[in-house]
């Protein structure tokens, strides 16, 4: 756990310092499904998140935000994240 | 607590309390009218009628087709055809979304009201403006609309993206081309250097001893070392950019002539791409909704316009801080409006909105790379949480495989927005 102690206290301050509230995880899922959309979107190389396991789902994104795990893009947009929030969209994706 | 701080908490909600209430708690179907029909508009009607099955949502959009200024470069660079980036309004219909095909032409705030070039005036009980950008055509002497059939801009895709690919093809091998940018803000930041990129793929393949000239006002662009990188790995020697510093800016062009002057000096031109300076939509100028530079600022929590009440602003037009001018931005204001909406036409508290924006740039097939970020409303404004752009000296892999994704994002925002 130690990878990922600072990345989340790097995300929480920059929330903390700009008075950023906290949106749901399904207000930050929608964006995710913009990209890897249903399978009714077509898409062909990025990976579908509907139904994926939590547990999986953690470790990725805990992986990408503290930059262990190899990404093009993911990366980037893990480190927006908190904790809690990872917690809640791998829930929210698994139960879909 | 300040003025600013008052209104993003209150405002949506005292407009609610006095005006739409009332009307629903009568048993009504609410009513949300949408004007424009792009990546903005489009989402923001699809998912107002998602969040609120019973509410009446029509879109009105001049158009029958949406062609997207996404992927409109690489029409520009023959790798792409207009049927890709050519799409309709039948699935978001199928939805419950009453398409209007006819333009805005008034919009009374207090009777809440729509009035249609057609004739026809809708009443609203919250109302979306997507209206994307206009051209100041008359920022540089020399440009206007009759111009651009000789020197196209094609920032609107459509004929403007039909008619500089024609040029293009009709241009001489050794000839040279001239992309004008304009100042900040506009539309897509990283479009006329991804623009560069594709017309020379296509002038690398067709007519190789030609060049491109990019003149520039701005001393620094969206994703300018990837993008000075990939004109050096893939077309050495091809692409010049002139940016401010080097006397880029641009102060008179000459169709006739087709010549441009810049502050550096002039240069004589055989294609010459304008793209010209730009502000909101004009409905949101007659709205009333526009500042005095003509952007459209707004609560960045419900995306209402702070100028006008129940009139909420997404997409190219809005003032949405760090986010850029971008399709992906555009998509994500709306779906973040359209909870708003939902939750202020229920009397409840609108939801705190996540904003997202990713922008791909392919500049030959199989090379791309992107920005994105994650957005959070604050009392300022929107602020950037986190993100960047693609690493420089990426491994060839890396840059197919965004390519890859480019087009599979282009396939999730049309299905997010139309399908």
């Amino acid at each position: 756990m130690k990878g990922i102690t600072i990345p989340v206290a790097l995300a929480v301050t920059l929330m903390a310092g700009s008075a950023m509230a906290a949106p749901t995880a399904e207000a930050i899922a929608r964006n995710c499904v913009v990209c890897h959309g249903p399978k009714e979107a077509g898409q062909l190389e990025i990976p579908k998140i509907a139904n994926y396991p939590a547990r999986k789902m953690v470790e990725m994104l805990t992986g990408f935000r503290a930059g262990q795990k190899e990404a093009t893009i993911m990366d980037r947009i893990a480190k927006s994240l908190t904790d809690e929030q990872i917690q809640a969209l791998a829930a929210h994706f698994a139960s879909q | 607590m300040s003025a600013t701080r008052r209104h993003f908490v209150a405002g949506g909600l005292a407009a609610t309390a006095a005006l739409s209430l009332p009307r629903i708690a009568r048993g009504a179907a609410p009513r949300v009218v949408v004007v424009g029909g792009g990546f903005g508009g489009a989402t923001a009607a699809k998912y107002v009628k998602k969040f609120l099955p019973d509410a009446e949502v029509t879109l009105i959009e001049r158009d029958k087709q949406f062609i997207t200024c996404p992927f409109s470069n690489y029409v520009i660079g023959g790798i792409e055809k207009m049927q890709t980036i050519t799409h309709g309004y039948d699935k978001i219909a199928k939805r419950g979304v009453k398409v209007v095909h006819d333009e805005a032409v008034a919009v009374d705030p207090n009777a809440k009201t729509v009035t249609l070039k057609g004739g026809a005036t809708l009443a609203y009980d919250r109302l979306v403006l997507s209206p994307g950008i206009d051209f100041i055509w008359d920022a540089v002497p020399g440009y206007s609309e009759a111009a651009a059939e000789v020197m196209p801009h094609a920032w609107k895709a459509g004929p403007q993206t039909l008619l500089l690919r024609k040029q293009l093809e009709a241009m001489p091998d050794g000839g040279t081309v001239i992309i004008v940018a304009p100042a900040n803000p506009f539309r897509c930041p990283p479009g006329p250097y991804e623009r560069a990129g594709m017309i020379a793929w296509y002038l690398k393949n067709n007519k190789p001893k030609s060049k491109i000239l990019i003149f520039d006002p701005k001393e620094n662009f969206s994703k300018q070392a990837l993008f000075f990188e990939a004109y050096e790995n893939l077309y050495p020697g091809m692409i010049q950019w002139i940016g401010g510093k080097q006397g880029g800016k641009v102060t008179r062009v000459d169709p006739k002539a087709m010549t441009v002057e810049a502050e550096f000096g002039e240069e004589k031109g055989d294609v010459i791409n304008f793209i010209p300076p730009q502000r909101a939509g004009k409905i949101a100028q007659i709205a009333g909704v526009t500042d005095e530079k003509g952007w459209c600022p707004i609560d960045p929590k419900t995306m209402e316009s702070t100028k006008v009440k129940g009139i909420h602003v997404v997409g190219d037009a809005c003032i949405a801080g760090a986010m850029p001018k971008s399709g992906t931005a555009a998509n994500s204001q709306a779906r973040n409006a359209a909870a708003a909406i939902a939750a202020m036409l229920q009397g409840k508290e609108p939801p705190e909105p996540s904003f997202a924006n990713t922008c791909y740039s392919i500049v030959a097939p199989g090379y791309g790379f992107s920005v994105t970020a994650m957005y959070g409303a604050t009392p300022e404004g929107i602020k950037e949480i986190a993100g960047g752009v693609s690493k420089l000296k990426a491994p060839a892999k890396d840059r197919d495989l965004e390519a890859a994704y480019a087009y599979d994002w282009y396939r999730g925002i049309i299905y997010d927005a139309l399908g």
